[in-house]
């Protein structure tokens, strides 16, 4: 373990190699479910976005970062499981602005583009900035489902089951989880329960992930 | 409280943002009952995943450790670089090879395969003094005369 300078100049302890390692033999079986579920929901939300994303890469991904030092675990502080769940959230939040970001390089023969006529045609860059959309992305687009119908095909998933039913409605009128247990009286754990219902039901309608919307 | 027709106020990223919750909100014991009751085989699930993590470990010790060597090659080949001066003429290179063959037991167990090593062309020669450099052969020398083997 390596001592750190805490925010008050007091020393902290940051794990190593060696306590990571020691965290991960000690993990309960419950505690292995809870990481892998965790990291496989990630991985369902970020396909739409990094395609062939598994969870298994982001466990790998999150302990490298925390090896790396770009993630401090402080054992006396968090426990392993909450602080990996944590590493696991902004793996998600980079890979989605990653994702959404990539640009294909351009390179040099691209700059200067003819056809067999000699005519010039747009070039790598010019064909960057050209919004227009190619006849296949357009075909593409087309198919695709509005957020409204996505959210309507959803909705039809919880159709026999109630709880679960209403509480995506009140989501949909933009009400807070909060809200809407104070209003259906539920505990958390209720709540929480139906959610998991519904983050299952999804999964198992979309496993490649959830579909475009235009 | 119902469900009307409305455009919904909801995005996709509060959708999924809501269903991360429920998880990262739940017991670990709570998710394992669910699991158990889906049928899922959670003792294989568990098995994996300490696996996986352990392997992520042993990955990047095994990184660390390969970028440890490149840097301690890369250090010593620099450090004997320093060492060790290619002598400039073909006389001045081969009595370099004969006086190490002299003076290096291990330098002389290399050349005698070769009867006579005046018989060597300079290329060989040149080739032999590399060969010996890489292997150190010439650290002694070159600590010995401070910073070359002039």
């Amino acid at each position: 373990m390596k001592e750190k300078a805490g925010p008050l100049g007091g020393a902290e302890m940051v794990a190593g190699p060696d306590e990571v390692r020691e965290a991960i033999a000690s993990l309960t079986e419950a505690e292995s479910v809870k990481l892998k579920r965790l990291a496989d929901g990630a991985a369902y939300r970020l396909r739409r976005h990094v395609p062939g994303t598994d969870g298994n890469e982001i466990l790998q991904v999150a302990i490298h970062r925390v090896l790396e030092n770009k993630r401090h675990w402080k054992p006396q502080k968090v426990d392993f499981v909450g602080f990996l769940g944590g590493v696991i959230a902004s793996i998600e939040f980079d890979w989605r602005k990653q994702g959404k970001r990539e640009e294909m390089p351009v390179l040099e023969a691209d700059l200067h583009a003819s056809n067999a006529d000699g005519d010039e045609i747009p070039n790598a860059i010019q064909r960057a900035v050209d919004y227009r959309l190619t006849p296949e992305q357009l075909l593409i687009e087309s198919e695709e489902l509005t957020q409204e119908e996505l959210f309507q095909q959803i909705e039809a998933l919880f159709s026999e089951d109630a709880l679960a039913s209403l509480i995506y409605s009140e989501w949909r009128r933009g009400t807070k989880g909060p809200e809407i247990m104070k209003a259906l009286d539920l505990t958390r754990t209720e709540y929480d329960t139906a959610v998991r219902r519904m983050d299952r039901a999804i999964q198992k309608n979309w496993p490649e992930g959830m579909p475009h919307v235009r | 409280m119902s469900a009307d027709t409305n455009p919904s106020k909801m995005d996709l990223r509060t959708l999924f943002g809501n269903l991360a919750e429920s998880v990262g909100q739940a017991s670990p014991e709570d998710l394992l009952a669910e699991a158990k009751a889906a049928g899922q085989d959670t003792e294989k699930i568990a098995a994996d995943v300490k696996t996986t993590l352990l392997d992520a470990v042993r990955g990047f010790e095994q990184r660390k450790l390969h970028a440890a060597r490149s840097a301690y090659r890369t250090r010593s080949t620099a450090r004997r670089t320093r060492h060790f001066v290619m002598p400039t003429t073909p006389a001045e290179r081969l009595r370099m090879l004969t006086d190490a063959a002299t003076k290096d037991k291990r330098v002389a167990r290399i050349t005698a395969k070769y009867r006579d090593l005046k018989e060597l062309s300079d290329e060989d020669v040149q080739s032999a003094l590399e060969d010996l450099m890489e292997l150190g052969a010439f650290d002694d020398i070159g600590e010995q005369n401070g910073d070359g083997n002039k």
